[in-house]
């Protein structure tokens, strides 16, 4: 049975992580190929800025997503719903962008991305509210609700909204004046890192320093215990669930208009999973999110890197992050720090 | 009994981790077939501690268990069942849509061939084992209509069914009758004469006085000693029990007597930082006193629920300066009384007023807006949060005062945190985590907390529990000097005694129905006793005369 604690050890995550490049180079030493194919995973992402600054992207990316489990941890509840949320939020950040003028320009661009995390927003609280007053389980409904708004968006992309110009599944693109700035071309790196530090600076002051991250963290800590002594537990129950969901709908949001400028079938793969286990490395600690998304992007574009040029199977990513999501794991495991 | 005991540990010690408790010290314990032996001791002594771990439960430190002449190995439940040791635990618990049956042999299933339940093979067996020990119950009905007697029974019977041969009981009359008691006595004793060793775990010195044939006494977890039945009495096993004081010592902690260090402590903690209005009296005798202000008032108060205890029509005032005890069976009552108190339960019909006023919106947040302290029975799971720093669990109830702009400076948190513990004389890190602290200091830590502040209403919940007697003594100057300076304080507990020698006025809650006794100094702790388990319900009966509290506090030491 998981624990439902927040975990903050920081010194597993560690030991998961070194893991995880070991099990990395055991596969790349098995399957043969020798040093070069070991040097083009761990220098990959930096050869050249295309990569460089795409894994950088990501990991801003996911910095969004690991603050907005992580901030729903920190209360004691659990979004299990980030991939619909991010791909929900983009969906509402594109009809902004379609229905306003094209001239709106950047004012119409944070428009859109408040409503990105609108989306994602309405889709999360949701969870939280219905836990609050039906006691109905978070985690399930909102892994649940995600699950349904991700084929919604689908059919929407497919249908109605789809670019039929194009060869790929997508919608068109929108009004040139929306894009957000490129920081480091060629790549997709845009404003989603600098947001990412922003936030996350923001979430730990709020978190360690102000009345309500203390009562939020409380409540996560001991939910009896706060509400005994006065705390408005239910409150803390759907404000950090819907503060997730905002953060998951503006990675969807900046994906769409930094990265992709459009909506592409099932881009957002991965961000929601990938954000738990961020928030895992980072022992929920929102200053440490986006060091963490750095080595989680880090991993990713190197197993990528190899992949593309040393000629190692897809499957290598896959194994990676499981082996990730494995190791951070153990550490939920009952009988931790119990007797014998 | 010359013979080797059948049940042997030695030396066993342990200390939790999590917090600091050391449940047991080098503590010993022998156990012979065919007989009642009482493992006796008050609470915290290191009981259940040292029956767990014969049980395979909890993993000791140190120390050896030796069973039928083999020592087992440690902390492994499945070997300590082999080797015939069966608990039946305090709260017995079984699976409800489940018949007693089901229940019984879940584990042992007698089976024929790959896997088919012989179902009528069992209970021919059970009905076998009923008849050889004198147990009576109806196995076929489902345990969800069974009683707390019954769900007791049907532990034992599984205990034997699966073939023990070393009874272990946990408080087994806890939550029984006096008349179910004796019935389950009499099963022991049977059980006793057909070669089972019994092992009663009890803090109820009188009941077990009769039936034990030895008696092993523990105190702060070592073992005190181990005597045969006849040669202790009821005083003498009390004073045993409790740590270097005579039991009248322990009877009577006035606020007048401050001859020892946690004197000080108390002085501090409530003349410390009540930096409201206290009304300062002289003494503490404002017994019913009718001119001061009715602070707490409930009037036909009832809860009503589809299952369990409920509460019916209950009535009381509590004015200012007054110490009211409430006292019951925590399953039968006292335990959804608290949740009312705590306002986590709505009352279905009746009023309660505070300063007067009708409390509209029943929750804790209301509650603790007001101003009420409440010191919970579930210290860990509803007073603190272990996780948290020492810091982080004091200033809960202080963060208005503590934040500005919804912020909250770390110097200003750490002083309050600092000057709280100054009160309370723990001087230690308040960054640090509260899991770190023993027990002992994390109660200071609640109560620096709850009574930190002046309050106008305390709540207070076994108070006792988890306490030392330096604890206990501190504790009861703190609520007496409360008391005295006009806060009223309501006293939750399930042991009689202490709410005896310290209330004003008593409660006694049974069946739902609260008899409120104004002039408790008449009452004996047999008569209380008795109304607690429902000898009688007509109410508002004074006692004798007043002339007679020696003799009533000479008989209350009698059975501490």
């Amino acid at each position: 049975m998981l624990s439902r604690k927040p975990p903050t050890s920081l010194f597993g995550s560690l030991i998961a992580l070194a893991a995880a490049f070991l099990v990395a180079m055991l596969i790349l030493g098995i399957s043969g190929g020798g040093a070069g194919r070991l040097s083009t995973f761990f220098i990959g992402p930096f050869s050249n800025l295309f990569s460089f600054g795409n894994m950088l992207s990501n990991a801003g990316l996911l910095s969004l997503t690991g603050l907005g489990i992580s901030l729903a941890f920190r209360s004691g509840t659990f979004n299990l719903g980030g991939e619909g949320q991010v791909y929900l939020g983009a969906l509402a950040g594109y009809l902004v962008c379609i229905l306003l003028p094209s001239t709106a320009g950047s004012g119409g661009a944070l428009l859109a991305l408040t409503a990105a995390g609108g989306g994602g927003l309405v889709l999360a609280a949701f969870s939280g509210f219905a836990r609050m007053r039906w006691g109905t389980d978070e985690l399930i409904s909102s892994f649940l609700l995600s699950a349904a708004a991700i084929p919604l968006v689908d059919f929407l992309i497919t249908g109605p909204l789809k670019d039929s110009n194009s060869y790929l599944i997508t919608t068109q693109r929108v009004a040139e004046g929306f894009f957000l700035p490129r920081l480091l071309e060629p790549s997709n790196l845009s404003l989603e890192l600098p947001i990412g530090i922003l936030l996350a600076a923001a979430a730990t002051f709020l978190l360690f320093r102000t009345r309500p991250g203390y009562e939020l963290r409380i409540t996560g800590l001991n939910r009896d215990f706060a509400r005994y002594g006065g705390v408005a537990t239910g409150l803390y129950t759907v404000i950090p669930m819907a503060a997730g969901g905002f953060f998951h709908g503006m990675a969807g949001g900046l994906a769409l208009l930094g990265t992709h400028h459009a909506l592409i079938k099932g881009f957002s793969s991965g961000l929601g999973w990938n954000g738990i286990a961020v928030a895992l490395i980072a022992g929920n600690h929102p200053a440490m999110v986006v060091p963490a998304a750095l080595v989680f992007a880090y991993l990713q574009a190197a197993s990528k890197a190899a992949m593309l040029h040393a000629n190692v199977g897809f499957e290598l990513n896959a194994i990676i992050q499981a082996a990730v999501f494995f190791l951070i794991t153990i550490r939920f495991l009952p009988g931790r720090g119990s007797t014998k | 009994m010359a013979n080797a005991p059948y049940v042997h540990l030695q030396g066993i010690t342990k200390c939790f981790p999590e917090n600091g408790v050391q449940a047991n010290r080098d503590a010993s314990l022998r156990i012979f077939q065919g007989e009642i032996h009482a493992l006796v001791g008050e609470n915290g002594a290191g009981k259940s501690t040292l029956i767990h771990i014969l049980s395979g439960l909890v993993a000791p430190d140190e120390g050896t268990i030796v069973i039928n002449g083999s020592k087992i190995s440690l902390a492994d439940p499945r070997e300590a069942l082999r080797a015939g040791i069966g608990l039946v635990r305090q709260h017995v618990t079984a699976i409800e849509s489940f018949s007693g049956l089901e229940n019984l042999i879940l584990g042992s299933e007698p089976v024929v061939g790959p896997g088919h339940l012989d179902r009528r093979r069992a209970a021919e067996e059970i009905d076998a084992l009923m008849k050889h020990t004198g147990i009576e119950l109806d196995i076929r009905m489902k345990t969800a209509h069974y009683s707390a007697g019954q769900l007791q029974k049907l532990a034992i019977l599984t205990a034997l069914f699966g073939g023990s041969r070393v009874l272990i009981l946990d408080e087994p009359t806890a939550f029984l009758s006096d008349t179910e008691s004796r019935g389950f006595f009499s099963i022991f004793h049977h059980l006793a004469q057909t070669g089972l060793a019994v092992v009663i775990v009890t803090h109820r010195i009188r009941e077990i006085l009769g039936p034990a044939q030895r008696i092993t006494i523990m105190r702060n977890g070592r073992t005190v000693g181990e005597y045969p039945a006849g040669a202790l009495d009821a005083s003498g096993l009390a004073s045993l029990m409790v740590e270097g004081q005579s039991a009248e010592g322990k009877e009577t902690p006035s606020a007048d007597d401050s001859e020892s260090t946690t004197g000080a402590d108390t002085a501090a903690l409530v003349n410390g930082e009540h930096t409201g209005s206290p009304r300062k009296k002289t003494g503490t005798g404002n017994k019913n006193n009718e001119q001061e202000p009715v602070l707490l008032e409930f009037s036909g108060v009832s809860v009503e629920r589809e299952r369990g205890p409920s509460l019916k029509n209950i009535s009381f005032r509590l004015r200012e300066g007054e110490l009211f005890g409430i006292t019951g069976i925590r399953e039968h009552g006292l335990e959804l009384f608290e949740d009312l108190l705590a306002g986590i339960i709505t009352p279905n019909s009746g009023t309660i007023r505070y300063h007067g006023k009708k409390v509209e919106k029943h929750s804790p947040r209301t509650l603790r807006r007001a101003g009420i302290a409440y010191v919970p029975t579930e210290r860990i799971r509803r007073g603190i949060s272990l996780e948290a720093s020492v810091e982080e669990n004091l200033i809960l109830l202080s963060l208005g005062k503590l934040s500005r702009w919804g912020i909250l400076p770390r110097k200003d948190t750490g002083r309050f945190a600092t000057e709280a513990l100054k009160e309370v004389n723990l001087l230690t890190d308040p960054r640090q985590p509260i899991h770190r602290l023993s027990g002992g200091q994390i109660q200071r830590v609640i109560l620096a907390r709850e009574l930190g502040e002046w309050r106008d209403l305390v709540i207070i919940s076994e108070p006792e529990w988890g306490l030392d007697l330096a604890g206990r003594q501190m504790m009861y100057r703190t609520l007496l000097q409360l008391r005295s300076e006009g806060t009223a304080v309501l006293v939750l507990s399930s042991d009689l005694e202490e709410v005896l020698s310290h209330a004003d006025a008593i409660g006694v809650l049974h069946d739902g129905y609260l008899t409120v006794f104004p002039e408790p100094g008449g009452l004996s702790r047999s008569e209380l006793g008795s109304l607690m388990l429902g000898a009688s319900r007509e109410g508002e009966k004074t006692g004798p005369n007043t002339t007679q509290e020696p003799d009533i506090r000479k008989e209350e030491t009698d059975n501490a």
